[in-house]
C-alpha cells in the first residue's frame, strides 16, 4: 500500500520545474523504481542538489532484466558549468540484495558517453584535480570502485562501478522499521558533473542501476561455496 | 554457596538497571531518530532523548569538504506511537573550524519531495534560536541567517513538526550550515598552503 502511494506521488512529481536546471525521470516505470530531487542551492555560481532514489524491483518480470533508473537533466539559461550532487540517498525496497551498483552518463542522444570521446558533452569532474577519486562518489557499502576515465585524462570520468567483494552488498528491506534505512540504504556522495559543453536547452542523462548475480552466476557461486565448506568440514 | 552469593551481588546493579528500563514509561519510544547520512566523521547525531518540552536532539558538524561544500546531516524520524506534534529542542555544535553564516533545515519524504502532508514545520510555532536574527520558515524549510556560529561554539534551536500521527510512518529531517565567505577564503588559502608544502 505504502509503495503504491509513493508510486502515485512519483507520478505527480516526476517532472519538477525549478530555478535553473530542470529534471525528469525518464525510465523506468514508477512501479519499478523512482527518484526525487531536493534542490539545495541554485545560483549562477552554484548548482547543488540531493537525489533520493528507490527501487521497488531490481529485476524485471522474469528475473533477468535489470531496472536502470535514468534522470534527464535540461540545462537552463544562467546555469553554472558544474552540477554538484552533494549526496544520493538510495533505498533498496526490492526483494533482492544488491551486490553491485553502476553509475554512468549518457549524452543528449541518450547514448553512453564513451571514454574515447575527445570532446564529450558531459563528464564527471574530479574536484581535487588529481587522479585520486577516493572522495568522489564515496560509499561504505561496497569494497571496490572502478572509475572509467576519459582516455588521456584521469581527472575526468564517464562511469563508476561499485562492486561487492565480501558477499555483503545492500540488503533488501522496508521503508521503515529494523529492516528500513540505513539497513537497506546506499549513500553516494559528491558527484560533480561538468555540463559546460551542454548547450542551453540541451539535455544529458544520469543512469544508475543496481545489479544482482544472474541465476547462472548465483548457482555457480553457491556450488563453489558448498564445495569449499564441504572440504573444510572433511579436514 | 559463597561463590553463588558473590556472583549474585555482582549482578544486582545490572538487575536494577534492567528492571528500571522495563518499568520506565514508554514515552521514550514515541519517535526513533536514525542518522542516514553522512559518515559520522563529517557530521553526527550525538544523542536524542525526551525532555519536558518535547525532544532534545544533539548533533555535531565536524567538517566541510575540501571545497567547502555543505555537509548535509540526514536524519530519519520514525513516528512510533501516533504522536502528531513533535517539539524539538536542538543543540548544534560547530566543530568544523570554520565560522557559519547561516543554517538550513529541510523536511523531506523518502521520495525526496520537500514537503508532504505527513510532516510539516508548524507555521504557528516560533523558531527560537540563540545564534541567528533572521528566520524564514514555511512548511518544508527553515532558513536561519543574520548571525554567525563561531568554531567550537554551539547554538540552540527550537521548532515544532506536525505529522499526521500515523504510527509506523516516518520522514527525513535534513540540516546543513554554510560557511562564512571570509572563512571560505581562509579555507582555500589554507588548502593551497598545504598543497604547496606536500612533498612531490
Amino acid at each position: 500500500m505504502r509503495q503504491a502511494v509513493l508510486a502515485a506521488a512519483l507520478a505527480l512529481v516526476g517532472s519538477v520545474p525549478a530555478l535553473g536546471l530542470t529534471w525528469q525521470v525518464t525510465n523506468p516505470d514508477p512501479s519499478l523504481a523512482g527518484a526525487g530531487i531536493v534542490p539545495i542551492e541554485f545560483s549562477q555560481q552554484v548548482l547543488e542538489i540531493e537525489i533520493h532514489k528507490w527501487w521497488l524491483q531490481t529485476a524485471t518480470a522474469g528475473g533477468t532484466g535489470e531496472v536502470p533508473l535514468v534522470i534527464q537533466f535540461t540545462r537552463e539559461p544562467n546555469d553554472p558549468d558544474v552540477l554538484h550532487i552533494i549526496d544520493e540517498i538510495i533505498f533498496n525496497v526490492s526483494q533482492e540484495e544488491w551486490l553491485d551498483y553502476h553509475v554512468s552518463l549518457l549524452d543528449g542522444m541518450g547514448l553512453p558517453v564513451s571514454p574515447d570521446d575527445a570532446s564529450p558533452d558531459v563528464w564527471f569532474f574530479n574536484h581535487q584535480v588529481t587522479d585520486n577519486w577516493q572522495m568522489i562518489g564515496g560509499s561504505h557499502r561496497f569494497e571496490s570502485k572502478t572509475v572509467t576515465t576519459l582516455v588521456g585524462d584521469p581527472t575526468r570520468a564517464v562511469a563508476f562501478d561499485w562492486l561487492d567483494t565480501d558477499g555483503q552488498g545492500v540488503p533488501a528491506g522496508d521503508w521503515f522499521g529494523p529492516n528500513g534505512p540505513p539497513y537497506n540504504q546506499l549513500v553516494l556522495s559528491n558527484l560533480y558533473i561538468d555540463m559546460s559543453q551542454v548547450p542551453i536547452g540541451g539535455v544529458f542523462y544520469l543512469k544508475q542501476v543496481p545489479t544482482i548475480p544472474e541465476p547462472a552466476s548465483a548457482t555457480l557461486l553457491l556450488t563453489g561455496l558448498a564445495i569449499f565448506l564441504g572440504r573444510r568440514r572433511r579436514r | 554457596m559463597k561463590q553463588g552469593r558473590e556472583a549474585l551481588s555482582r549482578h544486582i546493579p545490572c538487575l536494577i538497571l534492567a528492571i528500571g528500563f522495563v518499568a520506565w514509561p514508554h514515552a521514550a519510544d514515541a519517535i526513533v531518530v536514525t542518522q542516514l547520512s553522512p559518515t559520522a566523521t563529517l557530521a553526527e547525531l550525538n544523542t536524542y532523548f525526551p525532555s519536558s518540552s518535547g525532544w532534545t536532539v544533539q548533533k555535531t558538524f565536524h567538517e566541510f569538504l575540501w571545497d567547502s561544500s555543505p555537509v548535509i546531516l540526514v536524519l530519519q524520524i520514525e513516528v512510533e506511537d501516533g504522536d502528531d506534534v513533535i517539539a524539538i529542542d536542538e543543540l548544534v555544535t560547530n566543530d568544523t573550524g570554520v565560522t557559519w553564516a547561516d543554517y538550513h533545515l529541510i523536511l523531506a519524504n523518502f521520495d525526496g519531495t520537500p514537503i508532504d502532508a505527513n510532516a510539516v514545520f508548524d507555521p504557528a510555532a516560533s523558531v527560537a534560536n540563540s545564534a541567528f536574527v533572521d528566520v524564514a520558515a514555511d512548511g518544508g524549510q527553515i532558513f536561519l541567517s543574520g548571525g554567525t556560529v563561531d568554531p567550537g561554539a554551539e547554538f540552540s534551536l527550537e521548532f515544532v513538526i506536525n505529522t499526521d500521527g500515523a504510527p509506523g510512518t516516518g520522514f527525513l529531517l535534513k540540516q546543513y550550515a554554510t560557511p562564512e565567505p571570509v572563512a571560505l577564503l581562509l579555507l582555500a588559502a589554507g588548502a593551497l598552503t598545504v598543497r604547496r608544502r606536500r612533498p612531490f
